[in-house]
């Protein structure tokens, strides 16, 4: 099957999907369901962990191999630690200063282009990602479904750092290279933003 | 232009509204529930997603070959062993075993093969016998129904996730799969820690 009908039968295929779906009444923050869709949205809804996570994705892209892999093995465990940490009752001082700080550090690294050896990349990013993890954990308890909200919010993260590898790939090209440096200075200007308390 | 006419013919039946009569067949219902509830039990899809990670990253060696039906005889025993036993097991035991089958794939580890034929006879007993207790209450006829779905849903399940974690086509398959294993464990470690403090 050619590629060209391929893509074709997917996009028929995706509009029979979207015209046959019907709306969603079901309550949110319930259950299985409610716990995994509010840890889903809570990396995304969040524009300090959104920006960070899409900024590990983006340097790993451009650290290359083996950091493009190694990056995002390493973030879920350390950020599970982050978490346990908050389940636990143990404090992580400034936790979101840390987390705006994450912004502005992983973003300048991507617009700098700058390339660590990988032990220290993956010492910086392991760093944030305690604060990260710090963060989801304080709500865990809390939530509908702790055991959902978890699973929810780690996949949410590892699918941002998919995002982010995804357009870090444009490194390959001139152009490429110049629109991820961009991204990069515009996360660091959100991590400014949120460190000055202007967001 | 054929073509053109067949995707057209094909997007037009996907316009239809479903059907929404009755199951023509007494208690499908429940066959149906058992089929889906390895899904709907977080703690049981993490570990056959865990298992199945594992089985794929083995295959084709003797830990698959001995693992999958080592799995598939194990949790039929335990489905119906539960019916008369009732008790389930604890829930950290199941994360537990996740979380070892999770670190085996990411961190690569090589093991004797009864390690992977352990690992997926004590997942098939743990998931067994914990689906079972979930149908006290249930009537006799019902439970049988439920516990063939449940059967054969975590078999295929655990069948699917193996057959996705063998592929290598691409380069980026297999980092994709050690990508899914860091998820698994970050989950397991996250709720073993909510487990150690809230019981």
């Amino acid at each position: 099957m050619s590629l060209r009908i391929l893509l074709q039968l997917t996009a028929i295929a995706g509009l029979i999907a979207i015209t046959n779906t019907a709306p969603a009444l079901a309550h949110t923050g319930e259950g299985v369901a409610g716990g995994f869709v509010s840890g889903l949205q809570h990396p995304i809804f969040g524009l300090d962990h959104l920006v960070a996570m899409v900024a590990v994705g983006l340097w790993g892209a451009f650290l290359g191999a083996p950091a493009i892999w190694v990056l995002p093995l390493a973030f879920p465990l350390v950020m599970a630690a982050g978490a346990a940490l908050a389940i636990f009752g143990l404090p992580v001082p400034a936790v979101e200063m840390g987390i705006a700080a994450s912004a502005l550090v992983l973003g300048l690294m991507v617009a700098m282009a700058a390339r660590p050896p990988l032990w220290v990349a993956a010492g910086i990013v392991g760093l944030f990602a305690v604060f990260h993890g710090h963060a989801h954990g304080m709500e865990l308890p809390e939530s509908a479904n702790p055991f959902a909200y978890a699973a929810g919010f780690v996949i949410s993260a590892g699918l941002l750092h998919a995002a982010g590898i995804a357009f870090g790939l444009l490194t390959g090209s001139q152009l490429g290279r110049i629109a991820v440096r961009g991204m990069g200075a515009a996360i660091a200007i959100v991590g400014v933003a949120f460190l000055s308390g202007m967001a | 232009m054929i073509r053109l006419w067949v995707l057209l013919l094909i997007f037009a039946l996907g316009l239809t509204q479903p059907c929404l009569a009755h199951s023509p067949i007494k208690g499908i219902g429940s066959f149906y529930n058992g089929l889906l509830h390895p899904l709907l039990v977080p703690s049981h899809a993490l570990l056959i997603v865990s298992l199945g990670l594992l089985m794929g990253r083995r295959a084709p060696g003797r830990e698959s070959q001995l693992g999958w039906p080592a799995f598939v005889l194990s949790v039929c025993g335990a489905l119906l062993a539960g019916l008369w036993w009732g008790d389930a097991l604890p829930e950290p035991l199941l994360i537990g075993i996740a979380l070892c089958a999770a670190s085996l794939v990411l961190f690569d580890w090589s093991s004797p093969w009864p390690v992977s034929v352990i690992l997926a006879t004590a997942a098939g007993i743990s998931i067994g016998l914990n689906s079972s207790a979930d149908l006290a209450g249930h009537t006799a006829s019902r439970s049988w129904l439920t516990i063939t779905g449940i059967a054969v849903g975590t078999v295929l399940w655990l069948t699917y996730v193996g057959g996705l974690a063998t592929r290598s086509d691409r380069p980026w398959h297999g980092i994709a799969v050690r990508v899914a294993a860091s998820w698994m464990m970050a989950i397991s470690l996250i709720v073993l820690a909510l487990w150690s403090v809230h019981g």
